[in-house]
């Protein structure tokens, strides 16, 4: 037997030395530069089951033209939200991960395939709905969006951070009944600049279509930006 | 669930290199680190149902090395330990302003063959 480390001597020892996140950051990395080179800005929208992701998608085509705009939906099962806004005019590719938690960039780059990016400038990512495993996933996205409703409560950003913590903008939607679920926004806004002091708040509510027109404007804005800074990441 | 991905990865990583080396292992070494937000009992749950009667891999035992998250502070310019995943910062000063130098990754180490 070995002294070092306990092997039998007929034993191989092959050295891999290979990280497994690794392949997806990689592929995510190429995603990022392809689209960046088409001039699309990608951007990966997270929040909770039923915070509000798909109606953000709907209010903001009311200031995003939907000829430039080209939407990957991911949910475990079904493709609900893929026919709602097909029924408004959007380029949108259903994603099922049948058992998977978030999305994958091997997901990305596969539904990339079959996309046609001519005349697009937005491509939005609207995430499985959860604010546990996404956060972090890298899928090749320009800028990570959380929405967050204040339906879920103000405490949410204090018990789930990461989520949070590189969100560039973060929609607080659902804005019009925050005082029938007591949505303490002094507080939740507080936990927020804790965690991530730069992100930018816009509130939301589905019914006042002039409440997307903020952060349609920070879309472009951003877009505009990335696409002048191909050579930083 | 969350770790079924992963695994899955782990197995394609596995195969390609026992393949390529023709060998059958017996034990696989995976360094874990603290802030990849994977956690070990689920990686061998899920290992152990996907590599039982597989044609390479039936038969091998992983051993997990865990590697504790480090980051390096933008703002005090220290070096500390992460202790919970969900919450990267630094344990000097409280920033999130920080670099992880250490504990980011999941890989596989060293495959010993039978």
């Amino acid at each position: 037997m070995c002294e070092d480390c306990g092997c039998l001597e007929s034993e191989k020892k092959i050295i891999v030395n290979k990280s497994v996140t690794q392949v997806n950051d990689l592929l995510a990395h190429q995603i990022y530069h392809n689209l960046q080179d088409k001039k699309v800005i990608c951007i990966n929208l997270m929040g909770a089951p039923g915070s509000g992701k798909t109606t953000f998608i709907e209010g903001l085509i009311s200031y995003i033209p939907t000829k430039e705009l080209v939407v990957i939906q991911g949910d475990l099962e079904s493709d609900i939200d893929k026919i709602r806004l097909k029924k408004l005019g959007v380029n949108t590719y259903q994603i099922n991960t049948h058992s998977g938690c978030h999305l994958n960039a091997e997901m990305i780059n596969k539904a990339l395939l079959n996309i046609n990016f001519e005349g697009k400038k937005y491509l939005i990512i609207e995430n499985v709905g959860n604010l546990v495993c996404p956060a972090g996933v890298q899928i090749g996205q320009h800028m990570d969006i959380v929405v967050s409703s204040t339906a879920e409560g103000y405490d949410k950003p204090k018990k789930y951070p990461i989520i949070y913590l590189n969100a560039k903008l973060i929609i607080i939607s659902k804005y019009d009944i925050k005082d029938a679920v007591d949505f303490d926004e002094e507080k939740f806004l507080f936990d927020i600049k804790n965690i991530n002091s730069k992100a930018k708040i816009v509130k939301t509510t589905s019914k006042d279509k002039e409440s997307f027109k903020e952060a349609a404007f920070f879309f472009k804005h951003q877009r505009e930006h990335i696409i002048e800074n191909k050579h930083s990441h | 669930m969350h770790e079924i991905g992963i695994t899955k990865e782990i197995i394609r990583i596995l195969e390609e290199e026992c393949i390529k080396n023709n060998i059958i292992p017996k034990k696989i070494k995976l360094e874990l680190g603290g802030i990849t937000n994977y956690k070990e009992e689920p990686i061998r749950y899920y290992y152990d149902i996907l590599s039982k009667g597989h044609s390479v891999l039936n038969n091998s035992q992983l051993e997990i090395i865990n590697v504790k998250g480090k980051v390096n502070c933008k703002d005090c310019n220290k070096v500390t330990t992460i202790e919970d995943p969900y919450f990267v910062h630094c344990k000097n000063c409280k920033s999130f302003n920080v670099k992880i130098i250490e504990g980011k990754d999941l890989k596989v180490l060293e495959i010993i063959s039978k």
